[in-house]
C-alpha cells in the first residue's frame, strides 16, 4: 500500500532507487574487478577505480535523504526499519566498493608469470563473494529472506579459502623471491575479498532486521 | 502484571448502527495504554464505556462485560457516581467549571464527602494540584477563576480535578489536541509521572504522542480491535499489516 502523502511515498522510493543503483554499480564493479585479476587489464582497472566516486556519492545522497525523512516525517514501523537498515548498509556497500578498488588496483599489476593455479583460486574466492553479495542485495530489494540462507556459513567458507590461499602464496613466495611484491599483491587482493564477505554478512543481518524486526540471533 | 480494567466481548450500538465490534481488551495497572486509529473508529466510544459515560447518550447500548477489580461495572450493584470516582476522565477541550481554581479541585471531594474540615480540604486541593504539576503556578491565586488560566494550565486543572477524588484509572480523550507543543510536553511528562499512582488510558490521534507516552498501544479500525501490544513493538514491527499501514501513513 502506498503512503497517502505522495511526497513521502516518492522520498522513500527515491532511497530505494538509489540503493538499487548503488547495488547494481557494485555488482558491475565486482565482476570487472575479478576480470582485472584474470586479465591484468589496466583500462578496466581504471574504470573500476573511477567508478568508486559514484558509489561514494550515492552513499552521501542516500544518507542525506534518510536524514531529511527522519527529521521531517517521524517514520514508523516498516518505513523506520527500512531507513535504519539503509543508513547502516550504505556504509557497508561503500566499504565493499573500496575493497573492490583495491582488488582492481593490485590486480592489474600482478605479473603474468604468477602461476595460473593461484589466480584461479582467487577467481573462485571472488566468485563466491560476488554471488553472496548478489544474494544479499536481492534479499534487500525483494524483502525476502529466502536467499539469505547460510550467508554466515558462506562467509566461513570464504574465510577458509582465504586462509588456504595465504598459505599457498607464502610457500610460493619462499621458492620465488623475485615475485615477493606480486605475492604481496595477491595476499592483499585475497584479504580484500575476505573483508567483503564480512561486510555482506553485516548487510544480511540488517536485512534480517528490516524484514523480521529483530536480529537473527536475538 | 495486574489488570486494572478487563473488557470482554464488548459491543456498542448507536441505535442500530454498531460502533464497537466484540472487543476484548485489558488494561494493565499503573501503565499507560494508548488507543489509536482513524477518526470514527470507535476510540472515544470504547473509552466512554469504561466509566459508563455512554449512559447519558439515549440511543447508545453497551453489551459485554467490563470489570474493574473483578467488579462488573454494568451489572454489579455499583453506583455510577462511585464508578466515576474510581475512573476519572479528562476531555479533549479543557472544561474547568466556571468556579475558582480551588473550587474546581475541591468539587469532587466535597460531593463525595471526603471531609468538611477546611484545613483538610486545603490539603487535598494542594496535593491534587501538586500531582498535576500546577501548584507552583497557581498557589497564590487559588481564588481566581479556573477559566482564567492558559489552555495547558486549564487541562492540568482538569487533571487535578480528576485526581482529587483519588481515582484508580484516568481516561483521557485527546487531552492535548487543543494545546500548543510546550503545553503538550508538560502534559505528556505529567502522564508519565501519574502512572506511578494511576492507570491511564489515553485516546490520541497523534501517533507520535502514543509512541512517546504509552507502554501499551491498541489499534482500532472500523470498530474492531486490530492489534494491541507493547508500544515499542507496535511502532517498530507490528504483526498486522493494517496496523503497519496506518501508523506509517498509508491510510486513515
Ligand atoms: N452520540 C452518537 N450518536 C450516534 N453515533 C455516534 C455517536 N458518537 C459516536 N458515534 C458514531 O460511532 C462511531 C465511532 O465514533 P467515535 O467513538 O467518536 O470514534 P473516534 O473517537 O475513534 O473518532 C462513528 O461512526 C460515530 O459517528
Ligand atoms: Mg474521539
Amino acid at each position: 500500500m502506498q503512503h497517502t502523502d505522495k511526497n513521502y511515498e516518492n522520498q522513500i522510493n527515491l532511497i530505494n532507487e538509489n540503493l538499487v543503483k548503488m547495488g547494481s554499480i557494485l555488482e558491475q564493479q565486482f565482476s570487472d574487478a575479478l576480470k582485472v585479476v584474470a586479465s591484468r587489464d589496466q583500462n578496466l582497472a581504471n574504470k573500476v577505480i573511477e567508478k568508486d566516486d559514484l558509489i561514494n556519492q550515492l552513499n552521501h545522497d542516500i544518507s542525506d535523504l534518510v536524514f531529511q525523512i527522519i527529521a521531517m516525517r517521524q517514520p514508523m514501523a516498516d518505513d523506520l526499519r527500512f531507513l535504519f537498515c539503509s543508513i547502516k548498509i550504505i556504509r557497508d556497500l561503500e566499504r565493499i566498493g573500496d575493497h573492490l578498488t583495491t582488488v582492481a588496483k593490485k590486480g592489474y599489476r600482478v605479473s603474468t608469470n604468477i602461476p595460473d593455479q593461484l589466480i584461479e583460486k582467487l577467481e573462485v574466492l571472488g566468485g563466491k563473494a560476488s554471488v553472496m553479495t548478489h544474494d544479499a542485495l536481492n534479499c534487500l530489494f525483494e524483502r525476502k529472506l529466502a536467499q539469505a540462507d547460510q550467508i554466515a556459513e558462506r562467509d566461513d567458507i570464504i574465510d577458509t579459502l582465504h586462509g588456504n590461499f595465504i598459505k599457498d602464496v607464502l610457500s610460493y613466495m619462499k621458492e620465488n623471491d623475485d615475485f615477493i611484491p606480486d605475492s604481496l599483491a595477491l595476499i592483499q587482493i585475497s584479504k580484500g575479498i575476505e573483508r567483503i564477505g564480512d561486510y555482506v554478512t553485516n548487510i544480511m543481518e540488517e536485512v534480517h532486521f528490516l524484514i523480521e524486526g529483530k536480529y537473527n540471533n536475538s | 502484571m495486574v489488570n486494572a480494567i478487563t473488557t470482554e466481548n464488548v459491543n456498542v450500538f448507536y441505535g442500530d448502527k454498531q460502533a464497537i465490534n466484540n472487543i476484548s481488551l485489558n488494561f494493565l495497572k499503573n501503565k499507560v495504554t494508548a488507543l489509536i486509529g482513524p477518526s470514527g473508529c470507535g476510540k472515544s466510544t470504547f473509552l466512554r464505556c469504561l466509566n459508563r459515560m455512554n449512559d447519558v447518550i439515549e440511543i447508545c447500548r453497551v453489551e459485554g462485560k467490563i470489570s474493574i477489580n473483578d467488579q462488573d461495572i454494568y451489572k454489579d450493584q455499583i453506583e455510577v457516581e462511585q464508578l466515576r470516582e474510581k475512573v476519572g476522565m479528562v476531555f479533549q477541550k479543557p472544561n474547568p467549571f466556571p468556579k475558582s481554581i480551588y473550587d474546581n479541585v475541591a468539587y469532587g471531594p466535597r460531593i463525595h464527602g471526603f471531609t468538611d474540615k477546611k484545613n483538610e480540604m486545603d490539603e487535598i486541593v494542594a496535593t491534587a494540584l501538586k500531582k498535576a504539576g500546577l501548584f507552583e503556578e497557581v498557589k497564590d491565586r487559588l481564588n481566581d477563576l479556573g477559566t482564567s488560566l492558559s489552555g495547558g494550565q486549564q487541562q492540568r486543572l482538569c487533571i487535578a480535578r480528576a485526581i482529587a477524588v483519588k481515582p484508580e484509572v484516568i481516561l483521557m480523550d485527546e487531552p492535548c489536541s487543543a494545546l500548543d507543543p510546550i503545553a503538550t510536553s508538560i502534559i505528556e511528562e505529567l502522564i508519565t509521572e501519574l502512572k506511578e499512582s494511576y492507570t491511564i488510558i489515553i485516546v490520541t490521534h497523534s501517533m507520535q504522542q502514543a509512541a512517546r507516552v504509552s507502554d501499551k498501544t491498541a489499534f482500532f479500525h472500523l470498530g474492531n480491535l486490530i492489534e494491541e501490544g507493547d508500544t515499542t513493538k507496535i511502532f517498530t514491527k507490528p504483526d498486522n499489516q493494517k496496523t503497519n499501514d496506518y501508523i506509517t501513513g498509508r491510510f486513515g
